[in-house]
């Protein structure tokens, strides 16, 4: 939709050009979120393009993505046939919304918007990245992905801080087998819960990225395969006040569903026998 | 302004500078690419879908300041001297209705991969269409490429009962301009509303002097411009049966959407900003959300006197109907099993992908000309001369190509604003509602609140029927009346029972108004009768086909309650057969245990329902037929095609009449200056009324021909056949269009004009059967495949006939499982827009088989009767049915979302 409150439009080729951030300025990268509801708060919007932070790159520790990366680009990419995990970062662009709007939305977008419904979130936790953050100042620092989300919509990035990329470590990406589980209120629409499950069939490792429903993404991991109990107890350990309770879905439903999609994620990656994505 | 931006769209190169925070959809329509359809605003429905270097994407989420040094194609730059095979195949089978979504559809489609049906369904995720039911659109997708040659069909083969396309089909498939906002007088100003962030107050003071000072403002009105009269929104004929409880602008706001202010400004982004600068002091006054807590009068929704035709204001009761035939205790007291439930059904959005939109401006000759997205013209054009005392001559209104309305166009909401700043600058005025005011300040469909109590014996026969709905119409009363009488009338009257009562209390709320929608209360009553007859099969263990075969009425019964006169009336009757249909197609046995494997649970659930043709007696249709000096016909309606090809299906009739085909029928419609009187459309009555009229005029007209040839040639008319080109006897023929010119130069019309009501409204029955697979550890109910059969009389048109079920079907779809407007405590819809209310995606549609029965009506034309809105009420009863086979659970309340499904089963453990 038309902002009509925007008034500036910046295109800064670098971090230098837009020092002096102020309080109603916002980053702009694909668009498809900030054009999707008016923006009473925003005047100036901050292109992102010019930066040209949109490179997938394969290193000796692992996968790099810049933070502008249209998120399409993950499914064309193509990942060394031992990263087994990049199959989840597919999913998410899949689950994201219809292919079109993942023409132009891009990696670094979802993950800073912080919503509870975000694919990437819970990949990323999951996948156990990374984040480079800039400061206005150039100077870069490291977050935990499981660090970056505070509550829904607030992460740790102060006012002038951008993500620059994402890394996540070979270690996590190489014969671990995922599965991607969200539910909805409905087939489409904002998830009520979102699972990711790694499974290392080695080691028998396996780690529970888990967003959707609850206000910040957690991870929950297990040494060895866990029983339908363990995930039941695991679970428990969550505060009730950390599941969402809103319209969408009440706090008891929200919990309920996390532990079926659980459940459902790792038996299909223990029986190797592939579900559905969405239930 | 920013830098100028450098592109090209559909191999033209453009230069242009636009404001920093538009979207590429809004600079592509001001670039004349009207194709392009603004709908949802937000990326979820597609219908403004473009390529940007060849990838589809959303350009209503895409910052048009991107677009520099991009390629951008529309729909307008896919014709290359002939349509692509994308648009070939959506021609062919007839891929739309109303056609917004139409150009989205065949943009993303031709993009698309896919391996099967499935994948394609699930790759559509992001075009949403409201009309069809995704059936035609798929079938087009997966028949593009082959060669579908159409073959026009002969006047010889009849025009009647054939699948004839629609005709503004190449309109649709190539994106021409041809709706409401698609064309506007030079000069226009925009029209925006400031709306009421309050459910019920009173304005102390507004001020309106800031946004009057900003620069490109026109004019900025508030209530104290307006004269105060009350009205109603409805959109009903005179005399309105309506609260007049409504006005243009108010001193008090009564729900959270409310209008408050009008600013006309030379841009939408103008007006919109100066609506934040208007200062309003209000009074704020409790407010009342809940039906219930409204009846007890603590807070009065409409305290002001010049309101009228209100039941009970003080406890703000806007309508109320009672209905009563035999006597309970009685029928009670008969009874072997009495079950009384209470059911819970929502408020719903229609949707429509077309928003309201308005353009109004005075004409060189000082009338007032509104061109608008409504479906009901004349209506609105007497509406229009009542609030602003101009004569009815003197105002024309006229709608375009229409992109859906399922009622809420009914509704007049935007033209009213749109006139008085017309009439107060003199100056041509736009006024188009954002999608968030579609969900938030139309009309819903009525929530309500149903109990009812059953009596029957143990060998099944209903012996005591007592029904009660509470209907919350929101603040306004429009429809309230109308609708909760078919709530009683209709589900009551379907079953033959000796002791019946039915109480509707029609109730204000301070939150958006309820109005027309299709299936129009029906739908509401028939979840909560088919619910409840279904239980009590259950529990007397009978079949519930048996159950209802028993008790259903049938061509011997009378069928009304409670009034002495009623104009519905059962002409034809194919119930028997409808179901007979749909328990074969679903291979329907009663001994068959539900399947049960792991945590899914397998089951089948049936509903029957009616609803009337039209209005008896009321609802007046006018049509003007004429033979033209070419040798063709003209024919003249005032009725709307809302876009589900009613226009096409007159043009059948008045073909098949005159023996000749619908290309030789050109159809002039809707428009208050050119075509005669038609009350509109709505109440399934095109078909059925305006049809008649049209079947009636024609048949005249042939008359009247064959008269006029006999003088000309000097035969009798007894000898004189009409053909497509001629009139001839046995030994003289006249060429029609010799005939014409020669009438002219006699000074003889050959035009025939008359009026149409019916004495009858006739029933129109329907039964549905799906079969549903319940997740019982998630809740989620997924329909695998449903049929459905429709006594349907005559299919003048079989394919508009299977559109117009598959498409309600599925809007019965999403009312069962997934759509519900969510309320705060203040009235605030939380979901009011296509991301968070979400209607059914081409992927959650089962296989859906229609059966048309045709068993010929005696009143309507060729035996035809209505459809428009039927189909819209089986799907969520027959869906609870199968639910409660499947799972034992009933389920009481929509949509039946996961969660409460969920919880339900949890209940019963």
């Amino acid at each position: 939709m038309d902002l009509y409150n925007i008034e500036t439009y910046l295109r800064p080729k670098s971090l230098r050009e837009v020092q002096d951030w102020q309080p109603n300025w916002n980053w702009l990268a694909g668009g498809t979120w900030i054009f999707n509801e008016v923006q009473p708060q925003v005047k100036t919007l901050v292109d992102m393009q010019r930066l040209n932070w949109s490179e997938i790159e394969v290193t000796p520790g692992g996968l790099s993505i810049g933070a502008t990366c249209i998120q399409n680009d993950l499914l064309d990419f193509s990942f060394p046939e031992a990263w087994t995990a990049t199959g989840a970062l597919k999913d998410a662009v899949r689950e994201l919304a219809s292919f079109k709007l993942s023409h132009a939305a891009t990696v670094g977008g979802n993950i800073c918007l912080a919503l509870s419904a975000s694919t990437f979130a819970p990949v990323m936790i999951a996948l156990n990245a990374s984040y480079e953050i800039w400061q206005p100042n150039g100077e870069p620092y490291f977050v935990n992905a499981i660090d970056f989300q505070t509550a829904p919509q607030q992460t740790i990035l102060q006012p002038g801080e951008v993500l620059r990329r994402i890394k996540v470590p070979d270690g996590n990406l190489t014969q671990w087998q995922t599965s991607f589980k969200r539910m909805a209120v409905c087939t489409a629409g904002y998830a009520i819960a979102i699972i990711v499950t790694a499974y290392h069939p080695q080691t028998n490792r396996v780690r529970f990225g888990i967003g959707g429903s609850i206000k910040s993404p957690r991870l929950i991991e297990f040494d060895t395969v866990p029983t339908p109990e363990q995930i039941v107890s695991a679970i428990g350990a969550f505060s009730p006040q950390m599941y969402i309770d809103n319209e969408r879905g009440s706090a008891a439903y929200r919990r309920h569903i996390t532990q079926v999609l659980m459940q459902r994620g790792i038996t299909e990656l223990t029986t190797g026998i592939k579900g559905k994505r969405r239930y | 302004m920013p830098d100028s931006l450098n592109f090209q769209v559909n191999n033209q190169s453009h230069n242009t500078k636009c404001n920093p925070g538009t979207s590429l959809l809004s600079l592509l329509r001001s670039l004349g690419y009207a194709g392009v359809h603004r709908v949802c605003e937000s990326g979820d429905c597609g219908s403004c879908t473009v390529w940007l270097d060849d990838k589809p994407i959303h350009s209503c989420i895409y910052p048009a300041m991107q677009v520099d040094s991009h390629q951008i194609t529309t729909i307008e730059g896919l014709e290359n001297g002939k349509l692509s095979p994308m648009q070939q195949a959506f021609l062919d089978k007839q891929g739309f209705q109303c056609g917004y979504c139409t150009p989205g559809m065949i943009m993303t489609a031709s993009k698309l991969e896919y391996n099967s049906e499935a994948e394609l369904r699930a790759e559509l995720e992001g075009n949403l269409c409201r009309c069809t039911g995704y059936e035609a659109i798929i079938d087009s997708i997966l028949e593009c490429g082959n060669d579908n040659l159409v073959k026009p069909i002969t006047a010889k083969e009849g025009q009647v009962g054939k699948n004839i396309p629609k005709q503004d089909g190449p309109n649709l498939v190539t994106g021409k301009p041809v709706y409401t906002a698609d064309w506007s007088p030079p000069g226009l100003l925009h029209l925006k509303v400031l709306r009421s962030p309050y459910p019920h107050a009173r304005i102390r003071e507004i001020n309106t002097t800031k946004a009057e000072a900003l620069e490109g403002v026109e004019a900025v009105f508030t209530h104290k411009d307006v004269t105060r009269r009350a009205y109603s929104t409805a959109g009903h004929g005179a005399p309105v049966p309506d609260p007049l409880d409504h006005y243009l602008l108010d001193n008090k706001v009564r729900f959270i959407g409310d209008r408050v202010a009008a600013v006309v400004a030379e841009t939408e982004a103008i007006a919109a900003i100066a609506c934040e600068l208007i200062e309003v002091d209000y009074e704020i006054l409790p407010h009342a959300i809940d039906p219930v807590t409204a009846m007890k009068g603590d807070v009065v929704i409409h305290d002001e006197p010049e309101s009228s035709q209100i039941h009970d204001a003080a406890h703000n009761i806007a309508g109320e109907v009672v209905l009563e035939k035999g006597d309970l205790n009685t029928g009670f007291a008969e009874a072997d099993l009495i079950l009384e439930n209470t059911y819970i059904l929502p408020a719903v959005q229609h949707v429509h992908l077309e928003p309201h939109v308005s353009i109004s401006w005075l004409d060189e000759d000082g009338t007032l000309v509104v061109r608008s997205s409504t479906q009901v013209p004349f209506h609105c054009q007497r509406l229009l001369s009542e609030l602003f005392d101009i004569p009815k001559e003197k105002i024309r209104v006229y709608k375009p190509q229409l992109g859906g309305g399922f009622g809420n166009k009914q509704e007049i909401l935007s033209e009213d604003l749109c006139v008085l700043a017309t009439l107060k600058t003199g100056k041509p005025v736009q006024w188009r509602f954002t999608r968030e005011e579609e969900f938030t300040a139309t009309n819903s469909r009525h929530a309500m609140n149903i109990r009812i109590k059953t009596g029957v014996k143990s060998y099944g026969t209903i012996v005591a029927q007592e029904m009660e709905a509470i209907s919350n119409t929101g603040a306004y009363g429009n429809h309230g009346e109308t609708v909760t009488f078919l709530t009683g009338c209709f589900p009551l009257g379907l079953y033959r029972c000796a002791n019946q009562s039915y109480k509707g209390t029609v109730v204000y709320t301070n939150t958006m108004p309820a109005g027309a929608f299709r299936g129009y209360g029906a739908t509401q009553g028939t979840f909560a009768m088919e619910s409840q007859l279904d239980e009590i099969a259950s529990k007397l263990n009978i079949d519930p086909i048996k159950l209802r075969q028993q008790n259903l009425i049938t061509t011997e019964d009378e069928i009304l309650i409670g009034r002495e006169e009623h104009f519905h009336i059962i002409g034809s009757y194919a119930l028997d057969e409808c179901i007979e249909k749909v328990t074969q197609a679903l291979d329907y046995d009663p001994e068959k245990q539900p399947e049960t494997k792991g945590h899914i649970k397998r089951g089948v659930g049936f509903a029957a329902t009616m609803q009337a043709s039209g209005l008896a007696k009321i609802h007046l249709a006018s049509v003007k037929i004429s033979l033209m000096p070419n040798g063709q016909y003209e024919l003249r309606t005032g009725s709307v095609d809302v876009g589900t090809g009613s226009d096409t299906s007159l043009r059948q009739i008045a073909a098949e009449v005159l023996g000749t085909t619908v290309e030789n029928i050109t159809i002039i419609t809707a428009d208050t200056h050119n075509t005669p009187f038609d009350a509109g459309s709505y109440a399934s009555a095109t078909a059925f009324i305006t049809g008649q009229a049209v079947n009636l005029a024609a048949q005249k007209l042939r008359s009247h021909l064959l008269k006029t040839a006999a003088q000309i040639i000097e035969v009798n008319t007894e000898e004189l056949k009409l053909d497509e080109a001629k009139i001839s006897g046995s030994q003289t023929t006249i060429f029609l269009k010799q005939l014409a010119q020669e009438a002219q130069k006699r000074g003889e019309s050959l035009s025939v004009e008359l009026e149409h009501t019916s004495d009858r409204a006739s029933l129109t029955f329907a039964f549905l059967g799906v079969e549903v697979e319940v997740d019982t550890e998630t809740g989620r109910i997924k329909v695998l495949r449903c049929a459905e059969a429709i006594d349907i009389g005559k299919a003048i048109n079989p394919r508009i006939c299977h559109g117009q079920a598959t498409g309600g079907l599925v809007m019965g779809l999403g009312y069962a499982l997934a759509e519900e407007l969510r309320f705060n405590e203040q009235g605030k819809i939380l979901n009011p827009g296509l991301r968070t209310y979400r209607i059914p995606a081409a992927s959650d549609v089962p296989p859906m088989e229609i059966f048309l029965i045709e068993k010929a009506d005696p009143y309507g034309p060729f035996g035809a009767k209505g459809i428009g809105e039927i189909g819209t009420n089986c799907t969520a009863p027959a869906i609870a049915n199968a639910v409660a086979q499947a799972t034992g659970v009933r389920l009481k309340q929509l949509p039946m979302i996961p969660e409460r499904v969920w919880m339900a089963m949890q209940k019963l453990e």
